[in-house]
């Protein structure tokens, strides 16, 4: 018996842990890996600056030794926290239940590959090389980040604002519709004036027409985004951001005129309820 | 052909009073400052009380003009800070959201039926509005920013070449 509860111990303690770190890997754990990643980033670029201004002031042998080991650090610990940031995102688009499957699988692909690409590059970072060759390596970081990894994180976050709506539009889309199949049975019945009723609804379908328009825009601003990602339409991040921000200002705008929607329903049902 | 105009009723009692013939004039009062006929100018008098009123005039004119100026200056830069510390908030301020939407106002909350219809209790109307006000309720819980995962910043001044 005791070969037996000897390998059942070493199996739970070889495959508890993986188990119920799989289980544990939720957003709130991706995110505190991140706030560490960017803490461990500002320490190694304090330090990256402090020894690139004594190169430059020296320029001895000793402190080019430094200043080679301090920007290798520096650039492991950037892309370190890029990495860390987009398994943040990508959690949170495995969370994100207003993501319809397609823009969830669009969003994971693209993720997984730039993830994949950091952690790639990490091992070709020349640590041993000279100054020269680290500027080079982080050249190639730098265009990566630009043509793929901002503008993929700008399209996550103005997808998320232009998607979350979509459920509740739906709904309010089929509620419409019922109210209108009523509205025409009432009508059919004759026992009830439907003029009111007519009225509102024309003026809740208005609101929610303004709505759409108000996404569509949003919307085109995402494949504004999107265009952007590869470089194939070249943008800044001052650029992108404001687009983002355009978007979120456009899906606020679609979301008030839902809920004038909500409000002009309500008259729709008390149209219903009450004789004129 | 033209006549002479005819000499007005106080032009007229003039003469008369000139010709001794009507009642006696007041005299006529004398501006005292002005010299009389005959008498000696003082130029130098004259010229330094003409010099001390020009002076002071000047003085006057000068402080005005300055005091514009500052005020001037004051107003220009009160407007050059405040359209500074406008662009400045505008930079920082989170976009306006501006929702105009004049149209048909809804009833105020609660809104009670005071003449019902035969669809007063129909399930179906309830279940509309039960659902609309669910959906207004899910609408109050959107978060359409993810503020925790804003995109970070990182420093790429990597240059020994």
């Amino acid at each position: 018996m005791k070969p037996v509860a000897a390998l059942l111990l070493v199996f739970s303690i070889l495959f508890y842990p993986g188990v119920s770190y799989a289980q544990e890997f939720n957003f709130e754990r991706a995110y505190n890996d991140y706030i560490f990643t960017m803490d461990v980033y500002e320490k190694a670029r304090s330090r990256y600056i402090l020894e690139r201004a004594r190169y430059f002031q020296s320029r001895t042998l000793t402190s080019e030794t430094d200043a080679i080991d301090a920007t290798a650090d520096f650039i492991q610990a950037r892309n370190d926290a890029i990495v860390v940031y987009l398994r943040a995102i990508r959690v949170k688009v495995d969370e994100v239940e207003e993501f319809d499957a397609q823009t969830r699988a669009r969003l994971q692909t693209r993720l997984d590959d730039e993830i994949k690409w950091h952690l790639d590059y990490k091992s070709r970072i020349r640590s041993a090389g000279t100054l020269e060759e680290l500027t080079d390596d982080n050249k190639e970081a730098m265009e990566r980040y630009f043509g793929f990894t901002e503008p993929l994180a700008f399209e996550f976050h103005t997808s998320l604002a232009a998607d979350r709506i979509d459920p509740i539009r739906e709904e309010f889309s089929a509620l419409l519709n019922r109210a209108k199949a009523k509205a025409d049975r009432i009508r059919e019945a004759g026992d009830h004036s439907t003029a009111n009723i007519e009225r509102w609804i024309i003026d809740t379908d208005e609101k929610f027409l303004r709505s759409i328009e108000k996404d569509r825009d949003a919307e085109d601003l995402l494949s504004s985004i999107q265009a952007s990602i590869g470089g194939r339409q070249a943008r800044g991040s001052r650029q992108l951001q404001t687009m983002h921000n355009q978007a979120v200002i456009a899906a606020q705008e679609s979301l008030q005129f839902l809920k004038e929607t909500g409000d002009f329903m309500r008259e729709i049902v008390h149209a219903m309820r009450e004789r004129v | 052909m033209n006549e002479a105009p005819k000499p007005s009723l106080d032009t007229h009692v003039y003469q008369e009073a000139q010709a001794g013939e009507g009642p006696a004039l007041p005299p006529v009062p004398q501006d005292p400052e002005l010299p009389k006929k005959g008498g000696k100018f003082d130029v130098k008098k004259i010229a330094s009380s003409i010099g001390k009123g020009t002076s002071q005039k000047r003085l006057l004119v000068q402080i005005g003009i300055g005091a514009f100026v500052l005020l001037l200056l004051i107003s220009v830069l009160s407007l050059v800070v405040s359209a500074i510390g406008g662009l400045v908030n505008r930079e920082n301020a989170p976009p306006e959201v501006t929702i105009a939407t004049p149209g048909p106002v809804t009833t105020p909350e609660p809104q009670g039926i005071k003449n019902p219809s035969p669809y007063v209790s129909d399930p179906e109307v309830l279940s509309i509005f039960e659902e609309t006000a669910e959906l207004e309720q899910a609408i109050t819980e959107i978060e359409l920013r993810e503020e925790l995962l804003n995109v970070p910043r990182f420093n790429w001044d990597v240059d020994f070449k």
